[in-house]
């Protein structure tokens, strides 16, 4: 008897411990986290609308010496000030870690040295899973082809690690599918004009 | 060719139906030869104007799956005659659409069968294009085939059977083929000339595009495996195989290759290839079935440089190197063998190679000599040279360095000493194992005296410090992607010292490097620097540290810094002003502005300050302990004297960018104006 009483007891207080948390993803915040990095490696389109901070735009990864003639210590400040144009808004999550900085800077410069390029031409496009593609590989010159693939492939390894980095870096290693999920819709409105993209059923569309 | 047996086939059997009755009509809806399957097939056979025979056949779906023909319409139009004996000749006209690569679109055709001498003849001929096969009646599976100018594009449904990935575009083929076409292997060789090629694969990996060859070859394809052999020359246009392109010269270049390409991948057992100017190699290698290079054993090669370069090294420099396009010239020669467990041996020999990737990265001048290395023998000792290396934009002077291998170790026998930004560069030790684990594969200790600063500035295009940079590195390692300094180098700058340790940098030779460090600053003189930054003048002595810096793409990303001045000295109005302002202040009214109008500078007792930099935040904070833990905020500057001055800063978090953005203004001497 006594040890019934013992067991229902027990029973009581696993059935009292079964508490569950929801941790809901923060949709909203992700994409304006995902707008905000994105805005930063793609940096403002030149035919399109003019950014909201022209003022800030991040430099060319060639102009890490700064301009002679300015005066000295700005010169030095020229150097340190970190690439990212967009800082009056802050989204919610965080997006500042040294390693989602260091992602995004490889990713900016491969834009402008290879990627944009890519797109332009409609050889790559943006998939519906948050990755590019090479898309139609005969745009590509012979000579180019090489490379590009080994920039479509080092792309794909960085935007994996960024969708990772930004999850783990709020907390919650979990969500780094979701991560990109909303980097995948972001990267698609964020194309620019004659771009490739991936709809939902993986069918190629010119924006 | 089952299709012109095929083709033969129907018109004997209509022939013989016309030959019974004059005017004959035969309709089928569809009628299957071996290895040719005809739909809607319509025949007439009907005496011309002279009385002779016209034979029509007219077919609005015709397969040939061995020519990749799929429901082509064809029709064929001529006159068949005997021509003596048993013979048959058929002379006529064929048509069709939508042919691949519009084979046979507008062709006369003439069918010479002789029983009697056991042949099978068909010529075909389209404008300058013409074919002429011949097979043998007891044998019919073996034919012979003469090509002159003939399309590549009519065998694009060849090709698209036997390698559904590939496109053939265009190109021209003339010369011989004899096809063997077994049951069970399937042999094809000759000799032909083909000449403005286009192919491409589905994926762009493997290409060519106006590419020119000549030579004899052998194509046998077993189930399990496909052997294959060239013999000849390759002339002009451009070639991709995976990672290797090649921009072939206009002269001929000789090419031997035999491979064999199977379920594990693709085996080349011999290759010789010998563009005379440019680059010679023999040798084998094999790629596994992802298509990744696993074997590649040269026995002689000889590159030639700018040549060897622009016609065949671009893209596979590129992608080891990272570097997009290199200004070269001189000669390297040697051999090297890497196995799928690493690289064996190698030894090349360097005669006045210079090469510049632009931008400074790299640059070496005057390169001679030798290194020789085996990952199990010893070797006998070699010498490497050069007139002049730059690397990050610093140029080191001459250097002679003797390496030995000792057991599959590369070592320098005796430190060498290298001139470099007025200093000198001292390599103690050099160690570099290629076949051994990431981990132990380099082993480097140096050391720096004496270097010029104002010249390390100017080489990276930095504001020119005075000062000297020394130190000494007993161990630099390379593991993964990362290049860690063990010890560190130390600067002589504002008559103080300021010491760097625990540096490393990831992705080193990538476009945006990854940078560690601690920083220590010790005895700096503050009056130099504030000179220096316009920042207005501070005098005394600073010590500080920087811990964990980060940097990305040379940017700082994290760090927790901190200075402190605790000697007491001279502060100007102008400097209390940039101090008030990094702290996110205004001046005051009231006395405070009153004392900064009338008195141009004043004592301090103690300044500090602090910044702890993550997440694009700096935390910062003041002179530690706080000497008023009660006034809400972090003490900067302690003042001493009469006027005594105090700085407080009240900001605690303040965004990075929106710092630096202040201490921009403040030095730019735009900032608030006090009245």
């Amino acid at each position: 008897m006594r040890k019934s009483v013992f067991l229902f007891a027990i029973l009581l207080a696993v059935l009292a411990g079964c508490v569950t948390i929801n941790v809901y993803f923060p949709a909203a915040a992700a994409q304006k986290a995902a707008d905000q990095v994105i805005g930063n490696i793609l940096g403002p389109d030149a035919s399109g609308p003019t950014p909201a901070s022209p003022a800030s735009v991040p430099s060319p990864p060639s102009s890490v010496i700064p301009p002679e003639g300015t005066p000295l210590a700005v010169r030095v400040l020229d150097a340190v000030i970190p690439a990212a144009y967009a800082a009056d808004t802050q989204p919610n999550l965080n997006i500042k870690t040294p390693a989602i900085q260091a992602i995004e800077a490889r990713m900016r410069d491969r834009f402008h040295s290879i990627m944009k390029g890519l797109l332009d031409s409609g050889a790559v496009g943006f998939t519906h899973n948050g990755d590019v593609a090479i898309r139609d590989a005969a745009k590509i010159p012979l000579s180019q082809r090489s490379q590009a693939t080994q920039a479509v492939a080092a792309e794909n390894a960085d935007r994996a690690k960024l969708y990772q980095q930004i999850a783990a870096a709020n907390g919650h290693p979990e969500w780094a599918q979701r991560m990109r999920e909303s980097f995948a819709k972001q990267w698609i409105s964020r194309a620019r004009a004659g771009w490739y993209y991936q709809n939902a059923s993986g069918t190629w569309q010119k924006k | 060719m089952a299709s012109w047996r095929g083709w033969l086939l129907a018109a004997f059997l209509l022939l013989a139906c016309g030959w019974a009755q004059a005017g004959v009509r035969m309709q089928a809806a569809s009628l299957t030869l071996p290895g040719v399957k005809l739909g809607d097939v319509r025949m007439y056979a009907s005496p011309g104007k002279d009385g002779r025979l016209q034979l029509t056949l007219d077919a609005a779906k015709v397969s040939v799956p061995a020519l990749g023909w799929n429901d082509v319409a064809l029709v064929l139009h001529g006159e068949p005659q005997t021509a003596g004996g048993s013979s048959w000749k058929f002379t006529g006209h064929v048509q069709t659409r939508h042919a691949p690569g519009g084979a046979l679109a507008d062709a006369d055709l003439v069918v010479f069968y002789d029983p009697g001498g056991g042949t099978l003849a068909v010529d075909v001929k389209q404008g300058k294009s013409s074919l002429h096969a011949l097979m043998p009646l007891d044998q019919a599976s073996h034919v012979q085939v003469m090509l002159t100018a003939l399309p590549l594009a009519w065998l694009r449904g060849v090709l698209a059977s036997a390698w559904p990935e590939g496109r053939l575009k265009g190109g021209n083929v003339a010369g011989s083929v004899a096809l063997d076409l077994a049951a069970d292997a399937t042999r094809i060789s000759g000799r032909v000339d083909v000449d403005d090629v286009d192919l491409d694969s589905k994926a762009g990996d493997i290409a060519a595009q106006k590419l020119g060859a000549q030579g004899s070859f052998r194509i046998e394809n077993a189930p399990a495996s496909t052997s294959l052999m060239f013999d000849g020359t390759l002339r002009g246009g451009q070639m991709l195989l995976g990672p290797l392109y090649a921009q072939l010269p206009s002269h001929a270049a000789n090419l031997h290759v035999s491979a064999a390409l199977g379920s594990a991948g693709i085996r080349v057992d011999s290759l010789d290839f010998d563009d005379h100017d440019a680059l010679r190699v023999s040798g084998s290698l094999g790629f596994d079935r992802k298509g990744n290079l696993d074997k590649l054993d040269l026995t002689r090669f000889a590159a030639s440089f700018p040549a060897a370069y622009t016609r065949y090294g671009t893209t596979f420099v590129q992608s080891l190197t990272g570097f997009a396009r290199l200004d070269m010239s001189g000669s390297v020669a040697g051999s090297l063998d890497f196995g799928s467990g690493g690289p064996q041996s190698f030894d090349l020999t360097a005669e006045n190679v210079s090469v510049d990737s632009h931008g400074g990265s790299f640059a070496v001048s005057g390169l001679n000599g030798k290194i020789d290395w085996h990952a199990q023998a010893s070797r006998a000792p070699t010498s490497l040279e050069w007139n002049s290396l730059a690397m990050y934009r610093i140029v080191f002077g001459p250097a002679q360095l003797r390496l030995e291998d000792s057991a599959g170790a590369l070592t320098l026998r005796k430190p060498v000493a290298v001139a470099v930004l007025g200093g000198s560069f001292n390599l103690g030790s050099f160690v570099w194992r290629p076949g051994a684990g990431k981990s132990r594969r380099l082993s480097v200790a140096f050391a720096m005296t004496n270097v010029d600063l104002p010249q390390l500035c100017k080489a990276f295009g930095w504001p020119a410090f005075e000062g000297k940079l020394g130190g000494a590195v007993p161990d630099l390692s390379y593991r993964g992607d990362e290049l860690a300094f063990a010890g560190g180098l130390s600067l002589d700058v504002f008559g103080g010292s300021v010491s760097i340790t625990d540096l490393s940098m990831l992705h080193p030779f990538g476009n945006t490097p990854e940078l560690a460090a601690n920083v220590d600053m010790q005895q700096l003189d503050m009056a130099q620097i504030t000179s220096v930054f316009d920042f207005g003048q501070i005098t005394g002595r600073v010590n500080g540290q920087v811990r964990d810096l980060k940097l990305v793409d040379w940017k700082p990303v994290a760090f927790r810094a901190d200075i402190t001045a605790n000697g007491g000295g001279k502060i100007s109005q102008h400097a209390i002003k940039s101090l008030t302002e990094v702290g996110g202040g205004g001046i005051a009214g009231g006395l405070q502005s009153l004392a900064l109008r009338v008195f141009k500078t004043f004592h301090y007792s103690r300044i500090g300050l602090s910044c702890t930099l993550s997440n694009g935040v700096c935390n910062m904070g003041g002179i530690s302990p706080d000497p008023d833990p009660n006034d809400n905020g972090y003490t900067i500057v302690e003042g001493s004297g009469l006027p005594r001055i105090t700085v407080i800063g009240h900001q605690d978090a303040v965004d990075w960018a929106t710092l630096v953005g202040r201490l921009k203004s403040a030095t730019e001497g735009n900032g608030p104006v006090i009245k």
